[in-house]
């Protein structure tokens, strides 16, 4: 993976959970401040990214195998059942955003028990592709995710009276810290940064907090478009996203076609989750080494569509699962990732950084084809054409 | 048993060094000793020789034999009449040898001469093997000498050898043990036309004929270095089809080249008719939707391919050339692009990108809407298309698929029909679906009209048209069974899909996929031929650079550097600075070494001068 | 797996459609099986609710735009308004869309409840638009809704488009159910709305004779509205029956012409329909506070919420060379600001209202005057300024008059003075009550 690449999907990874339901919730809870709570998230994980990026480096090269101890094994391998937990229901939080856009929002009576097979598919097929290809989609879709926020975001911004914030005299910081705790799902975004992270070659600690910061701020913004838009009415929107630009319609007369803009920035979400079912699949593969990948993810997937059709079929029950339940398992998992991740990191040597790593080009370009060289070439030698064989027999006969 | 010996002979002949046009530097020099190889061969005699050919033939092969004797040699023509130059043949072999044989007669009038024809007839003649050989020797070497004025002269080692040359067209005459082939090829062939597949308003016309000569001919006058290579493989066991690889050394990949050779020469099949057949076999899977290997038949933009690190593939007898690796962008670029203002080129390829989309999603997006997504649609035009579609029995997606069906039957026929009836058939498809479809409540006017956009845009980027149709349907079913859904769904598995192949170890939706800045120069937007300064990132290899620019425009040149000659050497070392990557390494080469980019070198000279 | 995957390929693609094919063909929408919902008028009846909807009636065939559909109603009623509608559903024999329904008329019945009682429907339901323009009768919505039947079709069809331009005209206020619902529940609880109403020729003829007020002016569709505007205008601060009566005459010439150009509503009929300007409602806390009918008072209110693109005033000078003349002038760039501050523990809102450009359009007089002097020019001017800051301060002192806070004052006291706010008042209506307005109106260039 380039450092390109890992910017965009930190971007992207940052801001598509956080534009579907989220918002309603959060207004709900908080009102008018809810995008205080996205600053104070902000400031947590601008402080756990640096820490995120510290782990990475030093854990680069180190594999899950870091210790012979049967006890550490265990706890190893706990570590990393509760991590494939944590984005296996991650993935399912995108794979949920996605069915409510299409099945509640944009369709009027859309079966999903049988149409979700697609998405299925799509969401195996990219997860199985690897994280190459992944990060490949998302460099090839950055330009059309962005430009589709950027203008949902500037056609909100044209209904949007900013001084709905006010006053700042009413703001319970009490509140929102307590109910910070309840959203704790949909942030820890420097969980995802020190996963790929540690995929990544040669990024740079200041343009991944740029990114970051970058993409919280917009965040912010469409938060506090969609409050001052829909104001007290804001939770009894199906999701952030379908509504920012609604309203911005109306004298254009072309209807609502800044649908398309949503379907491309849903894009991300799509991606995001098969993002999240790789690591699950990976994780589970490093505890189970003996099964293939493939198999895992396909019990993955099917996990993920009977929960979506069978457990999480109303919307209320999806909130008790996610806000009451989960919360302190995400929480205590990302605690106790942090805690090992940083007892790691520093026990751990530096890596050894050699010279011709540190000298190399910074062409992606050339990055790539050193990573690609040396699996082409076996693929390209299993992929050769075998007909000679079958011919030359016809021959000797 | 003939057959065996054919297919021995030519399994050593593959072995064997030798092609057509080389010029074979042994044949002057290194003549001493001809070498039967062919299997069963036993002797030294001349007359084996002639009688081994003449063996491997029958009546029906059509093959000429005709025995001169001159002196007390005698020398066997062989040739196949339909293949060769008969003016030629007359007066460039068969006179000389006349000539040759009364100067003999008149040289040696004791012995007398005598010109004898006879077909079809094995004349043995012992021959002892010492002073046989070296008579016939001299022979050969005096008709060599008399028959000069004819180029491309090569000799035969062996039967296989001169079997091969003489479905090749030439003329073999065999003299003792040796034998001298002449290339009198005498068949007609096309002129230099344009290509009716890629027609420019501005740029070249040439394009490729079916003959390989003159097509390597046409790339020669282009590419005048000594850097072009040109690897010839002979492909197909009864067409023995001349495939020839072209490139350019330095440029070019040495894994790639060894990967395409190593693909054509494993190639076992009895006959190569086209082009089509080696990108077959390059391709690397079977079952492929998407091509990995580009064509073109235009010799300027096969050059201008090589000149980017591609090799370039010539198949005899297929005016299509082959190019590889290919990526997807290249479908998006057309020759037309680089003769003209950059902006209008620019503009070209969002055009035909923006085509491109719609002609594959238009029918799918519109049938979707209509089936589940009425809500994006204005009220106007929501008004418009019930008004349209009322009364009609059928859904969306069948009547979509219907005049789908209709527009490509009209295209398939419209290709095969003559041309006399065409205005006919026109006229009548027209009014058929255009206005009675619509009149009798068959068909929706909406429908019609965005299946012809998009049948219109299909041929934006002709090459692409095959694949561009199957998505067409594709998404059309999908749009129709799953609306947006299914469309978003299917295009991201489609692009999924165009991210995960590679042609040839590059990946396939480079340069937007990974994202390399140099290259999207030329991708989307196309920047004058001034900022185009480098090559392809990942296709070429260490010589990168195409031009010396200015030293602001260095950012992501990873690329050697090379010393001028020392009379510019102050100058050199300014741009060697300026030049210098950051952290790259600087591939220093001796000054003696000239630079492969002559023209940019000297134009560079030029410049420092003024 | 990969290459089990790979091989099948293209059978996994055909079982997954085969799967969905079939279901797909029973879920999909079938547009020439829907009926297309563009209004609803919802009264309150003995039952319940009353809801009639205006569904766009299809004519097959490829047609010209303006002439592929007619306008035709359906009413039901039930206990609620959801209920009423799903009723609706399946009455004319096809499914009901209400994805295009782009306007809601309330009734007067309705004004004597909660309104954001029945409006609560509107903005939980899915399918209809929250953005959806809400409009008042002043009797009936039943009646009103199906006047609509009368006049050219894409304004028939299309009233929220109508009232946008209505609004950028300066001839009412486009209010959609959300913005409503959401001053409803601000800080300044009142929220405004227009009133719809179509009159038809002998009406007017009648409203002119009983000087009836809220008839000033008329525009049929959105784009004649500047003119009628000034001609309802041109009594100033006189009587407005007057000035209603001439802009409902000149109106309704324009509009004649185009309803019967448009063809559609109003072929067969001889009595012809259009738009006057009516006047605006005002709600606090979701109940019925009064209206805003004076044209002044009108045109006060569009000048502060400064949504029109361009805005006509009629002036009469007292003094100089153009002393009791008309003159009509064209405001085209404007910009309008508001702060509220304490004085005295009073709240006092400054409204400054700026005239970036503005045109002399017309002078009524006898004499031809090609250039004004400084003097005229200035006195012009100062009259500008006056019929401004005159009308705003009309809109303010009637709003206030029935405890409305059409400016929203309390709530930009309540933002930006939250301490002295929550200090000194605990209620809009105390606040609204000790607010004082003061204007400032300034002109920055006049062309004539």
């Amino acid at each position: 993976m380039t450092c390109r690449q890992f910017y965009i999907m930190i971007a992207v990874f940052v801001i598509s959970l956080k534009i579907q339901k989220l918002p309603c919730f959060v207004s709900n809870a908080l009102e008018k401040d809810g995008y205080l709570l996205i600053l104070l998230y902000f400031l947590i994980e601008f402080a756990l990214i640096c820490l995120a990026m510290f782990i990475a480096k030093r854990t680069k090269d180190q594999s899950y195998e870091f210790s012979d101890s049967v006890v550490l094994r265990v706890l190893k391998n706990l570590l990393l059942i509760a991590v494939a937990f944590y984005f296996l229901m991650q993935g399912v939080l995108f794979y949920e955003a996605i069915q409510d856009l299409f099945s509640h929002i944009l369709f009027e009576n859309l079966p999903w028990t049988l149409f979700s097979i697609l998405l299925i598919a799509l969401v195996f097929y990219l997860a199985n592709s690897g994280l190459k290809n992944i990060s490949l989609s998302f460099e090839l879709y950055a330009f059309i995710i962005f430009g589709s926020l950027l203008l949902i975001t500037i056609f909100g911004a044209v209904r949007t009276d900013f001084s709905t914030v006010l006053p700042f005299q009413t703001i319970n910081f009490g509140k929102i810290v307590s109910s910070a705790t309840d959203f704790s799902f949909w942030f820890g975004d420097f969980f995802i940064v020190l996963l790929l992270a540690r995929e990544a070659k040669e990024i740079k600690l200041k343009w991944t907090l740029l990114v970051y910061t970058i993409s919280m701020l917009l965040l912010c913004l469409m938060y506090v478009e969609f409050y001052s838009i829909y104001v007290s009415y804001s939770s009894m929107q199906p999701s952030m996203i379908s509504t920012l630009s609604e309203q911005s319609m109306l004298g254009v007369d072309i209807g609502r076609i800044d649908w398309f803009l949503i379907l491309l920035s849903e894009i991300g979400t799509i991606l995001c989750s098969g993002v999240c079912l790789y690591f699950a699949k990976k994780s589970l593969h490093n505890v189970i080494p003996k099964i293939g990948e493939g198999y895992i993810l396909a019990a993955l997937m099917l996990i993920l569509y009977l929960l979506d059709i069978l457990l999480l079929v109303d919307f209320r029950i999806k909130m008790i699962v996610y806000i009451d339940c989960l919360k302190y398992v995400a929480l205590g998992i990302k605690v106790v990732v942090i805690i090992v991740g940083t007892i790691l990191a520093v026990c751990s040597k530096k890596s050894n950084q050699t010279k011709s790593e540190k000298t190399s080009q910074n062409n992606s370009a050339q990055r790539f084809l050193k990573e690609e060289k040396s699996v082409n070439q076996i693929e390209r030698k299993s992929k050769m054409p075998k007909l000679n064989s079958s011919r030359k027999k016809k021959v000797k006969a | 048993m003939s057959q065996t010996k054919l297919k021995s002979a030519k399994n050593i002949t593959k072995n064997s060094n030798s092609t057509k046009k080389n010029k074979n530097s042994k044949s002057n020099q290194s003549n001493s000793q001809v070498k039967s190889m062919a299997k069963g061969s036993s002797g030294s005699s001349s007359q084996n020789l002639s009688q081994q050919i003449s063996e491997m033939f029958d009546q029906d092969n059509k093959v000429e034999q005709l025995k001169i004797n001159i002196g007390d040699e005698s020398v066997t023509l062989f040739y196949i009449d339909s293949l060769i130059d008969k003016a030629l043949f007359a007066g460039g072999i068969l006179s000389q040898l006349e000539k040759l044989s009364s100067e003999q007669s008149s040289n040696a009038s004791s012995q007398g001469s005598q010109i004898s024809k006879s077909k079809s007839k094995n004349k043995s003649s012992n021959n002892s093997s010492g002073s046989n050989q070296s008579q016939s020797q001299t022979l050969l070497e005096k008709i060599k000498l008399q028959t000069v004025s004819i180029s491309g002269v090569v000799e035969a080692q062996d039967v296989n050898e001169c079997l091969k040359n003489i479905f090749s067209g030439f003329v073999v005459l065999v003299v003792g043990e040796g034998a001298i082939c002449y290339p009198i090829f005498g068949v007609e062939k096309r002129g230099i036309q344009e290509p009716p597949t890629s027609r420019v308003v501005k740029g070249p016309r040439e394009g490729f004929v079916e003959d390989i000569g003159t097509n390597l001919g046409l790339v020669r006058k282009r590419l005048k270095t000594n850097k072009l290579k040109i690897i010839d493989i002979f492909v197909g066991e009864k067409t023995d089809t001349q495939v020839s690889l072209v490139y350019l050394e330095g440029v070019a990949k040495k894994e790639i080249i060894a990967d395409v050779k190593k693909r054509i020469k494993n190639i076992n099949i009895d006959a190569i008719i086209d082009s089509y057949y080696i990108e077959s076999y390059l391709e690397e899977d079977r079952i492929k939707f998407f091509r990995r290997v580009g064509n073109t038949e235009k010799p300027d933009v096969f050059c201008a391919k090589v000149l980017e690190g591609r090799i370039g593939i010539l198949v005899d007898g297929s005016p299509i050339s082959l190019t590889v690796p290919f990526v997807l962008f290249e479908d998006l670029q057309s020759s037309g692009d680089y003769y003209s203002v950059p902006a209008m080129a620019t503009f070209a390829r969002l055009m035909r990108i923006f085509g491109l989309i719609t002609a594959i999603l238009a029918p799918g997006i519109y049938v979707s809407l209509q089936s589940y997504n009425y809500r994006i649609l204005p009220i106007n035009f929501l008004i418009a298309l019930l008004s349209s579609i009322e009364g009609l029995s059928i859904p969306p997606l069948i009547e979509i698929l219907v005049v789908l069906l209709l527009f490509e039957i009209i295209t398939e026929a419209s290709l095969q029909m003559p041309s006399a009836l065409g205005m006919a058939l026109s006229i009548i498809g027209a009014l058929a679906l255009g206005s009675t479809a619509v009149d009798a409540g068959l068909l929706s006017a909406p429908s019609i009209v965005i299946v012809a956009i998009s049948s219109v845009a299909l041929y934006i980027i002709p090459d692409q048209i095959s694949e561009t149709r199957l998505l067409r349907l594709l998404m059309t079913v999908v749009g129709g069974v799953i609306g947006l859904y299914g469309i978003v769904t299917a295009f991201m598995i489609l692009t999924t899909y165009l991210t995960s192949m590679t042609s040839f170890g590059i990946p396939y939706m480079s340069p937007l996929a990974p994202s390399i800045k140099s290259d999207k120069k030329d991708a989307f937007v196309k920047q004058p031929v001034q900022s185009m300064d480098t090559r392809p990132e990942l296709i070429a290899a260490e010589d990168k650079v195409r031009q010396q620019s200015s030293s602001s425009d260095n950012d992501d040149m990873s690329v050697t550097n090379e010393q001028n000659d020392s009379t510019d050497q102050n100058e050199s070392e300014k741009n060697k600075a300026s030049n210098m990557k950051k952290s790259g390494a600087v591939n220093q080469k001796s000054s003696k070494k000239q630079n492969s980019t002559g023209k940019a070198k000297s134009a560079k000279e030029v410049t420092n001068d003024v | 797996m990969k290459n089990l995957f790979k091989k099948h390929i293209g059978l996994i693609i055909i079982l997954i459609i085969l799967l969905v094919f079939p279901t797909s063909l029973s879920n999909q929408a079938r547009l020439n099986m829907r009926i297309i919902v563009t209004g609803i008028a919802v009264d309150k009846s003995e039952d319940g609710y009353e809801v009639t909807a205006q569904i766009a009636k299809i004519t097959p065939g490829t047609n010209a735009p303006g002439t592929n559909a007619t306008i035709d109603f359906i009413t039901d009623k039930d206990d609620t308004i959801s209920g009423a509608i799903s009723k609706l559903s399946y009455k004319a024999g096809k499914v009901a869309a209400f994805s295009h329904t782009n306007f809601v008329i309330l009734g007067k019945t309705l004004l004597e409840e909660d309104i954001t009682k029945c409006l609560d429907y509107f903005i939980r339901d899915k399918f209809i638009k929250n953005s959806a323009l809400l409009l008042f009768a002043e009797e009936n919505a039943k009646d009103e809704i199906m006047k609509t039947k009368n006049i050219e079709l894409s304004v028939g069809l299309g009233l929220q488009k109508v009232y946008l331009y209505k609004e950028r005209d300066g001839d009412g206020v486009m209010s959609t159910v959300l913005n409503f619902l959401n001053n409803t529940k601000n800080f300044s609880k009142t929220a405004t709305a227009s009133v719809f109403k179509l009159a038809s020729n002998e009406e007017s003829k009648s409203s002119e004779s009983s000087g009836s007020s809220g008839s000033g002016g008329s525009s049929s569709s959105g784009e004649g509205s500047g003119g009628s505007s000034s001609e309802g205008e041109s009594g100033g601060l006189e009587g407005s029956s007057k000035g209603g009566g001439e802009g409902s005459g000149s109106g309704g010439s324009t509009s004649s012409q185009s309803s019967s150009s448009g063809g559609a509503g109003g072929s067969g009929s001889q009595t012809q329909f259009f738009m006057p300007r009516t006047s605006i409602m005002c709600f606090v806390d979701g109940q019925f506070a009064g209206k805003l009918k004076e044209d002044k008072d009108i045109l006060g209110f569009m000048l502060f919420k400064n949504k029109c693109t361009s805005i006509d005033l009629n002036i009469e000078p007292k003094e100089g060379k153009l002393a009791g003349e008309k003159l009509a002038i064209n405001i085209r760039n404007k910009s309008s600001n508001y702060s509220v501050r304490y004085e005295n523990r009073k709240p006092c809102i400054d409204v400054t209202f700026t005239i970036n450009n503005a045109d002399i359009n017309e002078i009524l007089t006898k004499e031809i005057i090609p250039e004004l002097s400084e003097e005229d020019f200035q006195i012009v001017i100062k009259t500008i300024k006056e019929t401004v800051s005159e009308a705003i301060a009309s809109s303010f002192i009637t709003a206030k008059s029935f405890g409305a806070d059409i400016f929203n004052a309390y709530e930009n006291a309540y933002k930006f003075h939250y301490k002295e706010t929550t200090q000194y008042y605990s209620s809009v209506e105390d606040f609204v009550n000790d607010l004082k307005l003061n204007v400032k109106v300034n002109v920055t260039k006049l062309d004539y």
